[in-house]
């Protein structure tokens, strides 16, 4: 076999192998010499060492356990004690152990599942670092699996979401608080004040747009309605405004209709369907049948407005043919947009999503780079860099007012204005990691210069902030913003544990347990007698507290220098600043340094940090916590990463060109399994894929007329079906180029009918779905999938096509 | 606020009948879900209050009925309600410790899919046996409970294995949700409701398409929208609301730290209008959640909840600190059940309290050790008679799933195990009358 490392999707941990060229052999060496005929990188069935390092050692031990059990960790005395990375033979040593727990169980649990998710009769001294429904959790049991000699490799790798070819998961995304905001922005044109604030989602790992955390709450659905309701209300106000028509003269039933056209296909950033345009329609007619054409108008748009076409952004694609799935040019319009500018896409691109053009490659490329020079995408890198960091708890961090007088709402509004112009600085204009660290500038309004005690002259922004260079903390860049510094500290007093977690957990992506029980957490109290160090060594000089906080306290305590709300100072207290500190236990970031700006040096210059970097944003942008689903597009990411020596827009257009950003696997609906699927109503399963990814309006589809009705028997028209079936094709979608249609087949029989459906085609068949074709002469023979073959009597389904003339 | 809620009068007042009112033939209990005889609570509320505790400072002296509060002890500030309580005291959490874990397993017990409680807390728990008849199966109220967005530290009530049920934390949107269709009289209200009944009808037609196109992974995120258009739509009123309005709450600042003592009663207060009203008949009130930061400013403290709640007894004046914390928790549950008390029961005999449970549940016990070991709970009123309450009880190691057991039994439920039955069954031997 080969191995070829820049295809295999790499461990997490083991970024340093992609970024490093001599690891990255060795590693390439040590997988090609466990070669047994199954451990192909591309294979669907990997190796027990293949599938330990990607998916237990890389995301599991080594980012959840490594801290603890480690030779001098906290768990230096269990029986996983587990080996660095790097160091000779750590693989097979660690796999070693892992097997050997894997095989231990109490009643019938393995203790390697029992210990982290804190199950086991014993407890687990580290508390719960999993939980039973992560990835984690399933990659642990298939390795227990593989242990006990049970695990039968039936050719899915589970633990991947997306295919070999980097394809990902189809998926629907609901929008987060913010894009919906920004979505009705863009739909009104202004800012729009929704007079309520949505109950706040499931935060993942720091990121409020965790896709599969995003759901519709009972609580949200009413909040949704609440804000919806409050929309319809501007626009029955302003009806003059927000109609592409006049009702009196082109009539009060067409007008609706060109206004559902209209604003529908911009809330739900596609074309409106048939099935959808006669639903408002329907909702229409009868409220204004009552109360007239502006009360039908207003809840038609509340309607829009609530609805799961505006509410989720879908990723489900077309059917290619390849077992994949080709995101729709409308889903690849909101997808980049979303990403780039976190807003829905722009008229522009809507029209190169009509015309089909976005399909090619450069075009979607052209675009992305016409987004990231649009203001917006600063906007968007800011909350990255606000939930990456935790900036955005700025506001909210309380501090002692008697102690900190000056840490006033207006200086805390600078402090953001600071954060916000660092971080736009380093992402405009090919910024990069290294000066988003490292930056010896930063911005300050006087008044924010005074309160840091540093001069600053000359040229304002229209906002009053001052490029200036920093006196003190220069060269520390982000790390020196009075931001960062003060929503990681305490009410009283600085925090090198909460500063030391941030850059363990945020810069080097290892998860830091919190204490274990019985240990006495008790923080140091404020001593005048001690520094803030002093009173932090002795609280961990403790053998048990030792172990974690070893990794945390020495690099908080390089941010000694600065106070909880921000301030330099030379003396803490009494006391003269002592800000050495240390980075231990890392593959390849461990140093000594003074001070932050050495510290930012050390973080700047770590490949580590890099990738690290990649999988922060991977989460953000991809919207996952799934190492399955980060796996997909990381290499790619990487490469581009350090390609551009850490430029951070290289990631998006990196993102943009992989085949993740198009392709999506897995499988279609299936068989309609309950009366809830909607399956069985012909009118409801009858849009197929993304019912606006082919007209380019759906005025143009209003040839529907020209579907067929078949029954049984060969109807002389080109259509064929046996005895007691009824069919009906309806096209959906019809532009000058092609067309895609739904049939319906009914069983009108007394009988359960294995049914098939002979058609003859005006054009060649591009795609299909929810049936089996095969060509017969001149027409082509469908059939149902396994899932709907069979039609009980008087039931129903579907299935549809496109065709290209 | 209204002061008083006798529902006759309060129809009378409002003019309309009987027969508008949505929920009045609805008082009865379904019968179905409860045992067949025997005295029961008709409602249930979950108070909690976060960052464990020091059991010295908590516990009483004394034995069952013969207890006291001692001078500037946690609990004194309900000296007043002392014989509306029942409190248990030594109970373990199994099988889980620290914060994060404390607030998961405080409800649930640790339940999962397979288990008789299907890995609900046990408000939904009991929501679900017993909300149908309600407008609201169970309402959720925070006090400043999200400003971290939610996650295990922040939520507390599951309506499903790791699936949380969000606490509303603003006070005018709660009004809104409660209140806000109560406007321009009853034809108008039912007009409102017709048309909002057609739009979810329209909504869960596109819901369900969307659901037909994705694959099993995904399909979940859809079946919980149609759950929650579900719950909109059993929301929806049509005039009619059987109680007096009470005065739209001053604007708030939700998360305003200074703000928290306030936010907190206008939430009290709207949660004992919607009980009062009927609207629901399981709550909960959430005060901020494990790891608060939340600094007790308005008693003159400086320092973070969590601070306060790890420190040592070496440090004497910051111990008297999180007492004095944990005191201001108990002169707001006392308000509470206060209140509860002086509320007439609507169309009933006694107080809304004495058909009431309410339990006061933290998610640890000394918090210094970051356990749950000897987990306090308060459970304050006579559960329709189900309790007898002015007793201390202590069930030193066992389980507290058993209290949520004794819980259910309590609203009239007859599950036998409330969570990982592994960790024991039945309930808490002489919790009931």
């Amino acid at each position: 076999m080969t191995t070829t490392t820049s295809t295999r999707p790499r461990p997490r941990a083991a970024l340093s192998a992609a970024l490093s060229a001599t690891l990255a052999l060795s590693l390439g060496a040590l997988l090609g010499a466990c070669g047994d005929g199954d451990g192909d990188e591309n294979s669907a069935c990997p190796s027990d060492q293949e599938f330990f390092e990607k998916h237990v050692y890389g995301p599991v031990l080594s980012m959840r356990c490594a801290t603890c059990h480690n030779p001098e960790g906290l768990a230096k005395d269990s029986r996983m004690v587990l080996k660095a990375e790097g160091e000779e033979g750590y693989l097979e040593h660690n796999m070693a152990i892992a097997r050997e727990l894997a095989q231990e169980s109490v009643d019938g649990t393995s203790v390697l599942l029992l210990k982290p998710t804190n199950e086991h009769p014993d407890e687990h001294k580290g508390g719960m670092v999993l939980t039973r429904d992560s990835a984690e959790y399933a990659a642990l049991e298939q390795w227990v699996a593989r242990a006990t000699g049970v695990y039968a490799c039936d050719g899915e790798d589970e633990a991947l979401t997306c295919d070999a070819s980097g394809a990902g998961a189809r998926r629907v995304r609901r929008l987060d608080h913010r894009e919906y905001q920004r979505s009705v922005d863009a739909l009104f044109g202004a800012p729009m004040d929704l007079g309520v604030s949505f109950a706040p989602d499931n935060v993942i790992d720091g990121y409020t747009n965790n896709a599969a955390a995003l759901q519709v709450s009972g609580l949200l659905a009413e909040q949704y309605r609440e804000a919806a309701e409050g929309m319809g209300d501007v626009i029955a106000g302003d009806l003059a405004r927000y109609l592409p028509c006049d009702p009196v003269s082109d009539g009060e039933p067409e007008c609706a209709g060109a206004f559902i056209d209209d604003f529908g296909a911009r809330a739900f950033r596609r074309p409106v369907s048939d099935t959808e345009r006669a639903r408002y329609l329907s909702l229409f007619d009868e409220v204004a049948g009552e109360d007239g054409f502006a009360e039908g108008i207003r809840w038609v748009s509340a309607a829009i407005l609530q609805a799961p076409g505006f509410l989720y952004r879908t990723e489900l694609g077309q059917a290619n043919g390849d077992g994949q799935y080709a995101l729709t040019p409308y889903e690849l319009a909101s997808e980049l947009s979303y990403l780039i500018v976190g807003a829905p896409p722009d008229a522009d691109l809507l029209a190169l999503a009509a015309d089909g053009s976005l399909g090619d490659p450069a075009v979607l490329e052209a675009e992305a780079t016409r987004l990231l020079a649009d203001p917006r995408a600063v906007d968007n890198v800011l909350r990255f860099a606000d939930e990456w960091l935790g900036l955005d708890r700025l506001d909210l961090v309380t501090r002692d007012p008697m102690l900190f007088p000056e840490l006033t709402d207006d200086i805390r509004a600078a402090m953001r204005g600071e954060a916000e112009r660092l971080v736009a600085e380093a992402f405009a204009g090919g910024g990069t990691l290294d000066e988003l660290l490292t930056a010896s500038y930063s911005y300050m309004t006087p008044d924010l210069a005074a309160y840091y005690g540093q001069a600053a002259a000359g040229e304002a922004d229209a906002e009053g902030f001052v490029r200036v260079e920093r006196e003190q903390g220069a060269g520390a860049g982000i790390l020196a913003s009075g931001a960062l510094l003060t929503t990681h500290a305490l009410p009283t007093s600085s925090s090198p544990i909460h500063r030391g977690k941030l850059i363990r957990e945020r810069f080097l992506c290892q998860h830091m347990p919190p204490p274990p029980p019985s240990v006495n957490a008790s923080p140091p109290p404020v001593d005048p007698g001690l520094s803030t160090r002093e009173r932090y060594s002795q609280h961990s000089e403790d053998a048990t507290c030792a172990g974690c906080h070893q990794l945390i306290d020495p690099i908080g305590f390089a941010f000694e220098h600065f106070d909880a709300v921000g301030r330099f100072r030379e003396l803490d207290g009494v006391h003269p600043v002592d800000a050495s500190g240390e980075i231990l236990h890392t593959s390849s970031t461990d140093a000594p340094f003074n001070g932050i700006t050495e510290l930012a040096e050390v973080l700047a210059g770590s490949e580590e940090v890099h990738g690290c970097y990649v999988d922060q944003w991977s989460r953000y942008a991809l919207g996952t916590a799934n190492a399955g689903d980060l796996d997909c597009a990381r290499d790619e990411l990487v490469d581009a990463f350090v390609e551009s020596e850490g430029r951070l827009d290289s990631l998006v257009l990196a993102l943009v060109r992989s085949p993740y950003f198009r392709l999506r696997t897995g499988e279609i609906a299936e068989l309609p399994d309950d009366s809830g699927s909607g399956g069985s109503d012909s009118s409801g399963d009858t849009d197929g894929p993304d019912s606006g990814d082919s007209g380019s309006d759906s005025d143009s589809s209003t040839g529907d007329d020209s579907g067929g009705t078949g029954d049984s028997g060969d109807t002389g028209d080109g259509m064929d079906a046996p005895e007691g079936v009824e069919f009906m094709r309806n096209v959906d979608s019809m532009w000058p180029s092609g067309e895609c249609d739904t049939v319906t087949i009914t069983n009108v029989s007394a009988a359960p009918v294995n049914w098939y459906v002979v058609l003859d085609l005006q054009g060649s068949l591009v795609n299909h779905w929810n049936a089996v074709v095969t060509p017969e002469g001149d027409r082509h023979r469908f059939v149902g999938e396994a899932y709907n073959a069979t039609v009980e009597p008087q039931q129903s389904t579907s299935f549809g096509f496109c065709l290209e003339y | 606020m209204a002061r008083t809620l006798r529902r006759r009068d309060l129809l009378r007042s409002l003019g309309i009948g009987l027969v508008a009112a949505p929920f009045v033939d609805l008082l009865a209990r379904p019968r179905t879900t409860r045992a067949a005889d025997g005295a029961a609570a008709t409602r249930l509320v979950v108070f909690f209050s976060p960052n464990g505790t020091v059991p010295a400072h908590w516990t009483p002296e004394g034995g069952e009925t013969d207890f006291t509060f001692a001078p500037g002890s946690i609990l004194e500030p309900l000296e007043g309600i002392r014989e509306q309580l029942t409190i248990v005291g030594g109970l373990d959490f199994f099988g889980a410790d620290n914060h994060e874990p404390g607030m998961a397993a405080m409800l649930t017990a640790k339940g999962g899919a397979g288990h008789d409680s299907g890995g609900m807390s046990i408000d939904q728990y009991v929501a679900k046996q017993l909300g149908a008849s309600t407008r609201f199966a169970s309402l959720e109220l925070g006090v400043q409970t999200s400003a971290w967005g939610g996650n295990t530290q922040t939520r507390m009530s599951y309506s499903g294995p790791g699936t949380f049920v969000t606490p509303d934390d603003d006070p005018s949107h709660v009004y809104e949700r409660l209140f806000g269709d109560f406007v321009g009289g009853d034809d108008a209200a039912a007009k409102l409701k017709a048309r909002r009944q057609r739009v979810v009808d329209l909504l869960v037609d596109e819901a369900k398409d969307l659901r037909g196109r994705l694959g099993a992974e995904e399909r979940p995120k859809l079946d919980a929208h149609l759950e929650a258009l579900a719950q909109v739509e059993k929301g929806l009123v049509g005039g009619g609301l059987g109680c007096a309005l009470p005065e739209a709450p001053a604007s708030l600042s939700p998360y305003d730290n200074g703000a928290f003592p306030e936010v907190g009663k206008v939430q009290m207060d709207l949660l004992i209008t919607a009980l009062a009203c009927d609207m629901t008949r399981v709550a909960s009130l959430q005060w901020s959640h494990t790891v608060s930061p939340m600094v007790p400013s308005w008693l003159g403290i400086s320092e973070g909840h969590h601070s306060l709640s790890h420190i040592d007894d070496s440090n004497v004046a910051g111990v008297a600190q999180f007492v004095d914390a944990e005191r201001w928790f108990a002169e707001q549950f006392a308000y509470f059940v206060d209140k509860l008390a002086a509320t007439p029961e609507p169309g009933g005999e006694g107080s809304m309290l004495d058909n009431s449970l309410i339990l006061w549940a933290k998610e640890m016990g000394d918090s210094r050790a970051h356990v749950c070991k000897g987990v306090p709970f308060v459970v304050a009123g006579g559960a329709g008679g189900y309790l007898k309450p002015g007793r201390y009880l202590s069930y030193p190691g066992e389980s507290h799933g058993k209290l949520l057991v004794s819980i259910c039994q309590a609203m009239g439920l007859t599950n036998d195990s409330f969570g990982d039955p592994a960790f024991g069954t039945g309930g808490l031997a002489g919790f009931g009358a």
